[in-house]
């Protein structure tokens, strides 16, 4: 497993995207409040699947659970609970039937991704022979940042979706 | 676009007015070589060989067994909640997608790149209908302003400069101006976002079928086609029939070569798998064929259908690095433009566009589906009715290689002729057409095998 996360890590932050390794969930939650803090805003979007949400209430962020409906209502963070990596491509695999993990993953400049003991796989065949629910509903596979090289092949970060991916990830050690 | 013409009888005339412009060839380079070099770099993580054993075999078993997975994933989409539709052709892909729009009074689109939908022209039919379409892909988005197809598959405005791209911006959209890509792209998303979260409808393309279990894979950097798909209630996917694979260990092998030899990425990065309808969404799939059925079945043509559309063979292809996209006047160019266009039928004249190749094998080199490019464009050459110039052309090649008297014969010939009749001699290769834009080729003075002999003598 150490190896799987190893080259996660390195494939993911390769794609310009963040790895912040917690020794438990309380760790993580206060890693994010810290973050949404430096970020300069108190209101984060939340999906259902994250774990124990009133971490971040408690600490005075403002959440919304619902995802946004208008363009102006999209908070600047979104949180969401990714249920496993993908060693191989630097992936977080993502319940993309949700609608909360979908959209929060997505409008945000920033995305912080909660990994609670993921499921770990080291390629995309061992994924996608699983015998899982995740598949049969659907799944998003994000690897960093959303980018584009559309203009002479320069890169650029947060095209249409986040800046900036923030992977927490908790129980790997 | 302006400057080339459509339609592939066009290629010669679009070729010429591309080679007057050096500029562009330096900028298809630039980004074309970018895509080369990534390439080469992350191969070397695979058994890039082994992958396409995969990808060839997997494609494959999909062709020759088309109607049977195409029966299979209707039933498992339409169990889930998804409208399914089958459109045999252009127009019946138009009208089905048109009378959706109209039921549900969609007066704006926002829509992913799709080069199918470029084949169907799906968005020229919705502008007609009344109905405003935002390409929502930057690079798509820039030559929709610029009232220009895409130039290349994965790149569409791979042709224009930095500088340019600046020019259409602020001309055509208000948006700018600005020097720095990072500025153009922060401009088009704030704009862009409006757009997504008040759009009538979404409309995106598939890179994958699953037959197996009637989901679908979508590809994209940008978040785009996320974007498309999630927000508005009423989801368009126009497809293929030819995107259909039998299992979703199939995708496997497709996400981890299609992105390494389409830009040298070692994923793409959002790989979604739409498995259902999401909630208080209606989702139309519209399975186009045009053709492909027939052409998966066709002995010669049937190793076309195998394309997985990474656009490798462009990037490496030495003429289209010369003369761009738009001068081929079809919608699909380079190495697999040349096949598909041919073996789909797509355009009247598709023969003539096997004069751009130089059969130098590189786009086999790269094919993740081990289709042989370079034979079917010969074959393609070789059928038909050539120009009788060509077949004189043919024939003095032909007569002059069939042996070493003739060939030394012939060689003989040329050296007088050109020492009789110099002027002559550069009339003859203008009307081969072969010194339009370079030197007469020398004839050396000895041949190689008495220079070989005077050599040996010398020793």
């Amino acid at each position: 497993m150490q190896r799987a996360i190893e080259l996660f890590w390195e494939r993911f932050t390769g794609y310009s995207g963040e790895v912040i390794l917690c020794v438990s969930l309380r760790e993580a939650m206060q890693r994010t409040v810290a973050l949404t803090r430096k970020i300069g805003t108190d209101t984060v979007g939340l999906s259902r699947h994250v774990p124990v949400p009133e971490a971040l209430s408690n600490a005075g962020l403002h959440v919304m659970h619902e995802p946004p409906t208008q363009v102006d209502d999209v908070p600047v963070v979104g949180i969401t609970a990714p249920w496993g990596l993908v060693a191989e491509t630097g992936s977080l695999v993502i319940h993309d039937h949700d609608p909360g993990e979908r959209l929060w993953s997505l409008v945000c400049d920033v995305h912080i991704a909660i990994l609670d003991h993921p499921r770990i796989f080291n390629d995309l065949d061992e994924l996608f022979t699983e015998d899982s629910a995740h598949l049969s509903t659907g799944l998003c596979l994000i690897s960093g940042p959303s980018r584009t090289a559309d203009i002479e092949k320069k890169l650029v970060l947060g095209m249409h979706g986040p800046r900036r991916v923030i992977a927490l990830i908790v129980g790997v050690d | 676009m302006a400057e080339f013409r459509r339609g592939a009888k066009n290629l010669r005339r679009n070729a010429k007015t591309a080679a007057r412009r050096p500029e562009l060839g330096a900028v298809i380079s630039r980004a074309t070589d970018h895509a080369i070099i990534r390439r080469r770099e992350v191969m070397q993580e695979i058994d890039f060989a082994a992958q396409r054993r995969r990808i060839q075999q997997l494609r494959q078993n999909a062709t020759q067994n088309l109607p049977g997975l195409l029966d299979r994933f209707k039933a498992r989409v339409e169990a889930k909640g998804f409208h399914f539709h089958m459109a045999v052709d252009t127009n019946a892909a138009r009208r089905i997608v048109i009378d959706v729009a109209k039921r549900h009074t969609v007066q704006t689109v926002v829509k992913s790149k799709s080069m199918l939908g470029e084949e169907v022209g799906i968005r020229e039919a919705l502008e007609q209908a009344g109905i405003q379409v935002t390409e929502t892909d930057l690079g798509e988005y820039i030559v929709q302003l610029n009232h220009e197809p895409p130039s290349h598959l994965t790149a569409p405005a791979v042709h224009l400069s930095t500088g340019e791209v600046g020019e259409i911006l602020y001309k055509q959209a208000g948006i700018g101006p600005f020097e720095k890509p990072e500025q153009m792209a922060v401009a088009v998303r704030q704009f862009m976002r409006t757009r997504f979260f008040n759009a009538d409808m979404g409309m995106a393309g598939a890179n994958a079928l699953i037959a197996e279990t009637g989901a679908m894979l979508m590809m994209s950097n940008e978040g785009n086609i996320r974007l498309v798909t999630s927000l508005p209630r009423l989801l368009v996917v126009l497809t293929s029939v030819d995107k259909l694979v039998e299992r979703m260990a199939d995708l496997a092998p497709l996400i981890r070569v299609i992105p390494k030899n389409a830009t040298g990425q070692r994923i793409t990065n959002y790989c979604t798998v739409l498995s259902a309808p999401r909630q208080g969404q209606e989702v139309h799939i519209v399975v186009v064929n045009n053709n492909r059925m027939a052409a998966a079945g066709d002995p010669v043509f049937g190793q076309a259908i195998r394309c997985v559309r990474c656009a490798a063979c462009i990037n490496v292809c030495p003429v289209f690095r010369t003369i761009g996209g738009h001068a081929y006047g079809t919608v699909y160019v380079g190495p697999m433009g040349i096949v598909l266009t041919n073996a789909l039928h797509l355009d009247p004249h598709a023969r003539m566009l096997s004069d751009a190749c130089t059969l130098c094998d590189a786009c086999a080199q790269v094919c993740p589906a081990g289709i042989d490019l370079p034979g079917l464009i010969l074959h393609i050459r070789s059928s038909g009715n050539p120009r009788l110039i060509d077949r004189f052309k043919a024939w003095v090649v032909g007569m002059t290689y069939a042996g070493a008297g003739r060939f030394k014969a012939a060689f003989w010939a040329l050296r007088l002729f050109k020492r009789l009749f110099a002027a002559g001699y550069r009339r003859l290769w203008r009307m081969l057409g072969w010194t339009g834009r370079r030197g007469v080729p020398r004839v050396a003075g000895k041949t190689f095998d008495r220079m070989w002999d005077d050599d040996a003598k010398g020793d």
